[in-house]
């Protein structure tokens, strides 16, 4: 599904292209301008021969001057409007290309919010960008210049031709045969010209994908002395792209060669056919002139047009891949039901909602990802108002599934989550994540201030409040030390802060909440113990008065909670507090007994080494 | 001197480009002709009784004397016609033949450039030392390698040919011209600084706005990007509203600036439109004036109208040349700063001596040429052949320098090391290379499939010593949970796998040939204890012994080694064996002693615990 092969395409789906189309539709205004704008233009372009045949038959072949100041006049006139249309034109055309990517990049970022946990669990992070960056500018592009560049090289084609055929049908004729030639002649190039760009761009990717791996593998193909055969496979793609590019230029050089020859065969026969009546007298010096200059502009919108033909073609997969995006449903909604009753995502009807007491209880869930993977089969667990529950386990034991789930990112496939005895499918999804607070297992920070990131728990929380928290699991500490305190701006991801300052404003965002039901991932990431000794602290501050689920790994908030579950496999296979969990000498046993040296043994090098 | 080192890239390419420079030049001498044809053929109807006045005919016309005079034997009034139209056709035919062959010298200038570049840097910069790599930034190496080499070939092939066509067409342009009225060429000409002048300062100008949209545009990526890696955070505090307003607002700033730039664009096309126009008129009134005396006929003036065309438009864009010309010097400058880096094979050894693994440091020091303070001072140790070796010491004591040094990623200062009694510094640092099998700690795997990354240095082996090799590595049981098994790819673009079985599949890497020394540089501390016991198992049951060095901070894991040497501060602490070194008072003894007592501790604990429930 989310394959970036660039196979060709020559199948329009006008269901795509019609998405679109209402997006460009929504500038109705510039649109009418630019149409406007485009007709004239290809009227002012047609004229300007007439005005040439005017200027040479009347006053060079007829020496008759005594319209000339009118002409100079008419003429000024014309390069004003000339002026001013091609500013207006570029100026509208480019009014709508921003807004019709700005529109895409809106639609498209809406859409994301909607979309459940589970589409950013299986969808490349890279592919996304992509579609929002690269392919609506593609896209915007493409479509506003080239249907502005439709417009003008079909009504030129038409003016041109209606002047034609009124002055002189059978020289009109000349320049309407080719046609049909040079558009069958362009079909056939383009389709070889797209085929070798594609190739090259496959390339070029694979090329850069090499560049990376060879700079970020130094060390390792030093090490390993494969230098010679990583560069044999670097100069293949190379050459391999340096042909596809040749192949292109040469075919698009042939290609306009031969489409200029036939424009002068038609020039020639045009002078031909025009002189013979220049001869007879039936048509005037200036016309033939006009004719030959009529014959050479007529190929350049028969071109346009193919070249804009050819580019929606080659913008096809752009285009479903960003309507794509913009259409993708959302895994999980909420019933109309509970729509009506709680608002939308983007509604709330924060009136209708209950506040939350805190009991939650697994009844009877089964759930898998994929179909042949059964993670959880009929699991059951009950969890009181207030209790700590730490969940522990190996990876891949159903830990972080069941965490999935009570968020919502998933809904159990069969089964009921109750949360105050109620199943959480009752309320609105957002009703849940307003009251519920989840702090991750890698931090995630945005670049913007240290204040910001902790507001972004409660985004109404004044100042103060948000100081408050940060003060409560220690933030405050280090931040005084920052040189702009809680405005300093924390780098994109958090870059500037430690792993450790990254976890303690990912809990203050979380305290700042104040949630009943709090879950909490717990990192795995060692850090120096003098940190680990604030994370402890500021972890049973988040916890106190709560209920909590947490995907523990530390040995204090393990010994700490009111209830161990250890799971394996999607059961649970031993349930208890420390004390009783211990003296079964079972698998938690061994569980605490690794853990222990682990964290003992760091404790000791961080002291020792 | 930049300008040189940016034709410098261009090198070998001289001949070539001087074809394609004649045959663009020759081209725009034939693009003159053309009005020309028009010109004669006005000239002939109007010769003709009753259409014109053949009196008022004085402007010769100036096409080559072979083609005037092939055009002045027709034989009647319609058969020179017919030879002016197949002459043009004749011309045009040549013209777009040349053409042709021009635009494809262009592209394979073009591609063919980039390609030698390309695979310059490539190599070059593989070979620079592992220095380089380490300081470096990938994602400006990339930048230099794509987009800088694009600009560079871009101006060296484009637009450099680009000032040839711009000259030729002036030139020949002005030159037709003034043979048929120098008056029309002075006044067409005086406007040509003008547009030149505002063409150079709107591109310069226009370039500043689109880099300031383009930190616009930037901003918003991150926003986007933000909310793609914290999907999770943004649902699970339901600020999808927030987030949704946060994008609109750097959205609409990036699309008004961006409309405000198309205003500027806008108005200097517009401009340049208008300039055009008001062009011919001017060269209709001069033309007027001239006819009107008699000095100038109806032909002569329609080939002028057409010239005059040919002076203006080209000049529109030269200042994008001159934009052009800034950026390549830019990128030429990165390219080349890349360039100059000194290759680390510019100094190396030429030995390939066979190499049996007993390696010796004496009085090795080391440190980097751009600070004072030694990593390494005074290290001495031997390791026989077929030994396993343990170095033990905190972060940053020395332990990976020594491994760095002894496969030669960096050059000692003074004191030597020896393999097998040869200097290191004697023998080719591929061929040491070759010979030691390196785990490092953060192993790098390829976007390949898992069975190529086992076998990707050495590529003929069989399959039965990958399967060997990742066995020993405890890799199998990884392997056949995969669903395409050692097919399935791995590495940026394939399956993720886990910190521990990265490790394996280094490990496995390794082992396929049997090198005589094996390192770990800290490899088996990312598998749990059990895996770690099993490799090491498996490796102590391979027929071939190898000179084994595992730097490790499991003490453990060191216990088992044949020789334990403690590092402290860059120098050696203690050498000795568990026995010896567990007795005598030092690093290793506290921790020997501490891992003791961690044992009491839990059982203490267990039974506090227990007498507590």
């Amino acid at each position: 599904m989310h394959s970036d092969d660039q196979d060709i395409q020559y199948k329009v789906r006008f269901s795509t292209w019609k998405k679109i189309l209402g997006i460009i539709f929504k500038s109705k205004k510039h649109l009418i301008r630019l149409a406007t704008y485009s007709g004239l233009l290809a009227m002012a372009d047609a004229a300007i021969p007439l005005f040439n045949r005017y200027a040479i038959d009347n006053f060079f072949v007829d020496g008759n001057y005594q319209n000339f100041p009118y002409f100079v006049a008419a003429n000024l006139l014309l390069a004003v409007v000339f002026g001013l249309l091609i500013w207006g034109f570029i100026y509208e055309a480019g009014i709508i290309e921003a807004e019709t990517s700005y529109e895409l990049r809106r639609q498209a970022f809406q859409n994301l919010q909607r979309l459940s946990y589970s589409y950013f669990d299986q969808t490349p992070q890279g592919w996304v960008m992509a579609r929002m960056t690269s392919d609506a500018r593609r896209l915007s592009l493409i479509i506003s210049w080239g249907l502005v560049d439709f417009v003008w090289a079909g009504l030129s084609m038409i003016f041109i031709l209606v002047i034609l055929f009124i002055t002189n049908a059978q020289l009109a004729l000349i320049v309407t045969i080719i046609v049909p030639f040079m558009v069958v002649i362009a079909y056939v190039f383009r389709r070889i010209i797209l085929k070798h760009h594609r190739v090259a761009r496959k390339h070029n990717s694979q090329l850069t994908a090499q560049y990376s791996e060879s700079f970020l593998g130094a060390k390792t193909t030093k090490s390993l002395s494969i230098e010679e055969g990583n560069f044999m496979e670097f100069a293949e793609t190379a050459r391999m792209m340096k042909r596809a590019s040749i192949r292109a230029v040469v075919s698009s050089a042939m290609f306009s060669s031969i489409i200029m020859i036939l424009a002068f065969v038609a020039v020639a026969t045009t002078m031909y056919r025009g002189s013979i009546q220049v001869l007879q007298m039936a048509i005037t010096i200036g016309t033939l002139q006009m004719f030959i200059a009529y014959t050479i502009n007529f190929f350049e919108p028969v071109m346009s047009i193919s070249r804009i033909l050819s580019d929606f073609q080659n913008a096809q997969a752009s285009a479903e891949r960003t309507v794509g995006l913009i259409e993708t449903k959302p895994d999980l909604i909420d019933t109309p039901e509970v729509e009506a009753a709680y608002g939308t995502l983007f509604e709330n009807k924060t009136e209708n909602w209950e506040p939350l007491e805190g009991s939650v209880e697994f009844k009877d869930i089964s759930f898998h990802y994929k179909e042949d993977e059964i993670i959880l089969d009929h699991f059951n667990l009950v969890i009181a108002k207030g209790q700590s529950v730490a969940l522990v386990g190996h990876t891949g034991s159903g830990k972080t599934t069941l965490v999935n789930l009570l968020c919502r990112f998933y809904e159990p496939r069969a089964g009921q989550i109750l949360i105050d005895g109620k199943d959480y499918r009752e309320r609105s999804i957002n009703w849940l994540h307003k009251r519920l607070g989840y702090v991750l297992q890698t931090p995630h920070l945005f670049s913007t201030t240290v204040m910001e990131n902790i507001r972004y728990g409660r985004l109404d929380a004044s100042d103060e409040a948000v100081i408050r928290a940060a003060q409560m699991v220690g933030v405050d500490a280090f931040v005084n030390d920052l040189e702009e305190g809680y405005h300093t701006h924390v780098g994109e991801g958090g870059s500037r802060l430690s792993v450790g300052q990254k976890q303690l404003i990912s809990f203050a965002r979380a305290v700042l909440a104040d949630p009943r039901i709090l879950i909490l991932d717990e990192a795995t990431s060692s850090i120096d113990s003098e940190s680990e000794q604030v994370i402890q602290e500021a972890t049973n501050i988040l916890l106190k008065g709560r209920t909590s689920i947490i995907v523990a790994h530390r040995l204090s908030t393990i010994v700490n909670a009111d209830l161990i579950v250890m799971l394996d496999m999607g059961k649970i296979t031993e349930m208890g507090n420390h004390e009783q969990l211990l003296a079964k000498r079972g698998e938690y046993f061994e569980l605490y007994r690794n853990q222990f040296f682990k964290e003992k043994e760091k404790e000791l090098e961080d002291q020792i080494l | 001197m930049r300008l040189r080192r940016l034709l410098g890239l261009a090198r070998g390419f001289f001949v070539l480009f001087l074809v394609a420079a004649f045959l663009t030049a020759f081209h725009q001498w034939t693009y003159t002709n053309i009005p020309l044809f028009t010109q004669y053929l006005i000239r002939h109807l109007l010769q003709q009784p009753g259409i014109g006045d053949a009196t008022v005919i004085v402007n010769p016309v100036n096409l080559p004397s072979f083609v005037i005079d092939y055009l002045a034997r027709g034989t009647s009034v319609l058969n020179v016609v017919i030879r002016i139209a197949t002459g043009l056709l004749t011309l045009q035919f040549f013209r777009f033949t040349l053409r042709f062959f021009e635009m494809s010298l262009r592209g394979f200038l073009h591609e063919r450039m980039g390609e030698r570049m390309r695979i310059k840097m490539y190599r070059h910069i593989q070979d620079l030392p592992y220095e380089f790599h380490n300081k470096a930034d990938s994602g400006d190496l990339i930048q230099r390698v794509t987009s800088d080499v694009e600009t560079t070939t871009n101006f060296l092939t484009g637009r450099l040919l680009d000032i040839v066509f711009l000259m030729a067409t002036l030139f020949f342009g002005a030159y037709q011209l003034y043979l048929i009225n120098p008056i029309m060429v002075w006044v067409s000409l005086s406007i040509v600084p003008l547009v030149a002048a505002s063409s150079t300062i709107y591109f310069l100008k226009i370039d500043k706005i689109f880099k300031a949209i383009e930190e616009m545009e930037s901003e918003m990526m991150t926003v986007i990007q933000e909310n793609l890696s914290g999907a999770r955070v943004v649902r699970a505090f339901a600020n999808e509203q927030y987030e949704i307003e946060k994008m609109e607002g750097k959205n609409h700033v990036y699309t008004k600036e961006l409309i405000r730039a198309n205003k500027i664009v806008a108005i200097y096309w517009g401009a340049m439109d208008f300039v055009g126009i008001v062009q011919y008129l001017v060269i209709i009134a001069i033309g007027v004036h001239f006819v009107q005396r008699g000095l100038m006929d109806a032909a002569a003036v329609v080939a002028a109208l057409m010239l005059v065309g040919m002076l203006i438009w080209p000049i529109r864009g030269l200042g994008r040349i001159i934009n052009d010309f800034g950026k390549a010097l830019v990128a030429s400058d990165r390219i080349n700063e890349i360039i100059d880096k000194v290759s680390e094979y510019q100094k190396d050894g030429s030995q390939t001596p066979e190499i049996k693994g007993q390696i010796e440091f004496k009085d090795v020091s080391f440190k980097f040429s751009d600070t004072d303070q030694h990593l390494l001072t005074h290290v001495n140790f031997t390791i026989d052949a077929g030994q396993t070796v343990a170095i033990i010491g905190r972060t940053g004591s020395g332990k990976s320098t020594i491994i760095n040094l002894l496969l030669r990623m960096y050059d000692y200062q003074s004191g030597d090391i020896l393999i097998d009694g040869i200097p290191l510094q004697d023998i080719q640092k591929k061929h040491i290379r070759r010979h030691i099998g390196v785990v490092l700690q953060d192993p790098f795997l390829y976007s390949k499939t898992v069975y190529e990354n086992i076998a990707i240095a050495q590529k003929d082996a069989d399959q039965e010593s990958v399967r060997r090799a990742a066995e020993i590595a405890a890799l199998e049981k990884d392997i056949k949970t995969f669903k395409q098994g050692y097919e399935t790819i791995v590495g940026e673009k394939g399956t993720t796998l886990s910190g521990g079985q990265k490790q394996r599949v280094a490990i496995a890497r390794v082992l396929v040939a049997d090198k005589p020394i094996l390192i770990f540089d800290d490899a088996l501390s990312a598998v749990d204890t059990k895996t770690d016991m099993m490799i090491r198992n498996a490796l102590a049951d391979k027929e071939s012994k190898q000179t084994t060095i595992i730097i490790t901070h499991r003490i453990t894991t060191a216990k088992e080694a044949d020789q334990i040497i403690v590092i402290e501060n860059g120098s050696i602490a203690a050498i000795g064996t568990h026995a010896v070194l567990s007795k005598q008072p030092g690093l290793y003894k506290k921790l020997w002693s501490i891992q003791g007592k961690l044992e009491q501790e839990f059982q203490a604990m267990l039974k506090a615990g227990e007498r507590h429930a």
